[in-house]
């Protein structure tokens, strides 16, 4: 079978060695037995988001970012539709921040309700998290969710210059380091098949059991 | 109140001095009782900083020994670490009680990220940026980072000596004058290889247009231009017009021949730029050069060390600079000698914990698959995330040996063979195995 896997942005936001995971992905599914078609795209080239099973971001400095963001507003619909249709995301670092209402006063893609306001240092932390499993657009507040932890703990840093505001399930709950702001003791998002999370390492380098995890996902839609 | 503190400090140095201890507590000390200390010491109107993610340290030891040579007296902080700290205690160290300081110029290496904290103080009469690239980024994020942080504290009255060839060091010019640039004004025509792991090359820093080149040097180094903010590579005031490693020697502006020891292109930058801010005070080119020509000759940074009776060609690198372990790996291609690789990743000593090892993602592992490169050994410590990356590299990565310390480095070691051996280090663990092979003559 088939993958079709997109490394979106990859010559732009190409910071901390975050196109390892993509890999480290392809090459675990080839090991898998999967064939797999990795494209390659950046600022300006054509996208068709329905071509394709997963699709990768990794982090980028700021300015970056803020580039990436006017590029990829011209496919909002796409991606908000791709999302809806249960396609695979990743976005690792800062990118999953363009998928919200916005960062700082400039609008993102509006996709999920949170904002990233920027802070003016960076913010440096080995963390140990661990993966979250509830369905958040049930709830009304990540607050009152009742929070089912996994056994096992995902290993990595953070360097963001960020703070993430939201109501979305999140990816995962802070067990040591920080998480998204220091409100709330989650860090990520996680909908459908969307995964972002600030965690460095590269996640899939540092984290086997998370890799795994993501495989089994992405095998039983494909 | 301020004659108090620099009296303390100085008894505190004394102190530190017979009891051989780490002397940055002086300046800490000082900093603690009156934070604008430094603000209300009478600096001379020669103040020089150093800083940039590779070369620092050298340039200034370099114009250190021009500056001393041609008879000025200097007040310069060359201990291990480049924050406040140590800055103030350099300082107040050569201050009188009264809070003058009397000597003709301050010369000071001082981190990146830290100008801010130095420029609170006291602003430079010239400040020199010799690069910015990717550089611990647990301390400096990223190059952009970096930039930005320089670029928001520095004022137009400094005078800024700046890297011609690097579109992000140099950014620092953008709508200011008051700058010299020195660069090299050739293609090198060196082999750049292919890096598959990240590129700072293809993006304007400034408005994020694609970049053009006309050639690179190294990394993001080479003549850019963008065609949208005409962010481009200025010509040079003092220019390497000529360099030939195997003769081991440079030219500046056609003119001034400087011999070259260690054979890499950052030492060329760094000759160029302790000779670039030189010019500043009127020194005689002959003496500049003789100067220049001593400091190669008796670099501490040794070339060839002897194992055993195994001979190393050394090549230093910075700890978890991706940048510095590509450059010497660049260097080992473009010998063309059929050879084996030691490289120092983690050493035994280190006592830090991190996570953050995603640069071993950033090292141009892949361009050690070369036909001349027969084996490669690695000291890590902690090898699982080093296992993980060359795993997952484009090609089998039998040829690749991991070792977790330096003993056992010495047992393979009489494996190689005979033909070359290069030895990518960064810790002072190597001293204890090598002998210099130029002190043994």
């Amino acid at each position: 079978m088939n993958v079709n896997v997109l490394h979106l942005y990859y010559n732009i936001l190409n910071l901390y060695g975050e196109y390892g995971n993509i890999i480290i992905l392809v090459n675990e599914l080839k090991n898998r037995g999967y064939t797999v078609t990795l494209d390659k795209k950046t600022v300006e080239d054509d996208i068709d988001f329905n071509k394709y099973n997963l699709v990768y971001i990794g982090c980028g400095t700021e300015k970056s970012l803020d580039y990436v963001l006017n590029d990829i507003k011209r496919y909002k619909v796409q991606i908000s539709d791709a999302i809806e249709r249960n396609i695979f995301f990743l976005c690792t670092g800062n990118s999953f921040e363009i998928f919200g209402k916005r960062i700082d006063r400039t609008d993102g893609l509006g996709i999920f309700d949170y904002e990233s306001i920027r802070l003016n240092k960076r913010i440096v932390s080995n963390i140990i998290y661990t993966p979250t499993t509830f369905q958040l657009y049930e709830l009304n507040s990540i607050d009152s969710a009742e929070i089912v932890e996994n056994t096992y703990r995902i290993k990595g840093f953070v360097n963001k210059m960020s703070e993430i505001y939201h109501n979305v399930h999140p990816l995962f709950k802070v067990i040591h380091g920080i998480g998204e702001n220091k409100k709330n003791d989650f860090e990520g998002v996680k909908y459908r098949n969307f995964y972002g999370t600030q965690v460095l390492g590269p996640i899939f380098a540092k984290n086997h059991e998370f890799l795994n995890s993501y495989l089994q996902n992405l095998k039983s839609m494909i | 109140m301020k004659f108090l503190i620099i009296l303390l400090a100085k008894v505190i140095y004394f102190f530190c001095k017979i009891l051989n201890l780490n002397t940055s507590i002086v300046g800490k000390f000082a900093l603690k009782l009156d934070e604008h200390i430094l603000k209300d010491i009478y600096l001379p109107d020669n103040v020089i900083i150093v800083t940039g993610s590779n070369g620092k340290k050298s340039i200034t030891k370099m114009i250190y020994d021009i500056l001393k040579n041609a008879g000025f007296t200097i007040t310069c902080n060359l201990s291990n670490n480049n924050d406040v700290e140590t800055i103030g205690t350099a300082i107040i160290k050569d201050s009188l009680i009264t809070g003058k300081l009397k000597k003709d110029v301050v010369l000071l290496t001082c981190n990146e990220l830290d100008l801010e904290k130095i420029f609170k103080h006291f602003k430079p009469k010239y400040l020199v940026v010799s690069n910015i690239y990717r550089n611990n980024t647990k301390v400096n994020g990223h190059p952009e980072f970096v930039l930005n942080s320089i670029n928001n504290n520095i004022t137009h009255s400094i005078h800024l000596i700046l890297n011609s060839d690097d579109p992000i060091s140099s950014l620092l010019a953008y709508k200011r004058d008051n700058i010299t640039f020195f660069g090299i004004n050739e293609n090198l025509k060196l082999i750049i290889p292919n890096n598959p792991c990240y590129s700072d090359s293809i993006y304007c820093p400034n408005c994020k247009n694609v970049l053009e080149y006309e050639y690179y040097n190294n990394h993001q180094l080479g003549k850019y231009k963008c065609n949208k903010c005409n962010h481009m590579r200025k010509e040079p005031k003092y220019a390497i017009t000529d360099l030939d490693f195997a003769k081991g020697h440079l030219t500046i502006n056609k003119k001034f021949s400087i011999n070259i020891k260690n054979k890499n292109l950052y030492n060329a930058y760094n000759l160029l730029t302790a000779f670039s801010v030189a010019q500043f005070f009127g020194i005689d080119e002959k003496l500049v050069i003789s100067t220049l020509n001593e400091f190669e000759k008796n670099n501490n940074n040794i070339n060839r060390a002897l194992i055993g009776n195994k001979e190393l060609e050394l090549l230093p690198v910075k700890k978890g600079n991706s940048t510095s372990y590509n450059e010497a790996i660049n260097y080992i291609i473009n010998e063309h000698k059929k050879c084996s690789v030691i490289i120092e990743i983690h050493d035994n000593n280190s006592k830090e914990v991190t996570f953050d090892t995603s640069w071993l993602w950033e090292v141009n592992f892949e361009n050690l698959n070369n036909r001349f490169i027969e084996k490669v050994f690695l000291i890590d410590k902690y090898n699982d995330d080093l296992v993980i990356r060359l795993k997952n590299m484009f090609y089998d990565y039998n040829k690749f040996i991991i070792l977790e310390n330096y003993a056992s480095f010495i047992n393979e070691l009489t494996e190689i063979e005979a033909y070359n051996t290069y030895f990518v280090y960064y810790s002072k663990e190597l001293k204890k195995y090598a002998v210099n092979k130029e002190e043994q003559k």
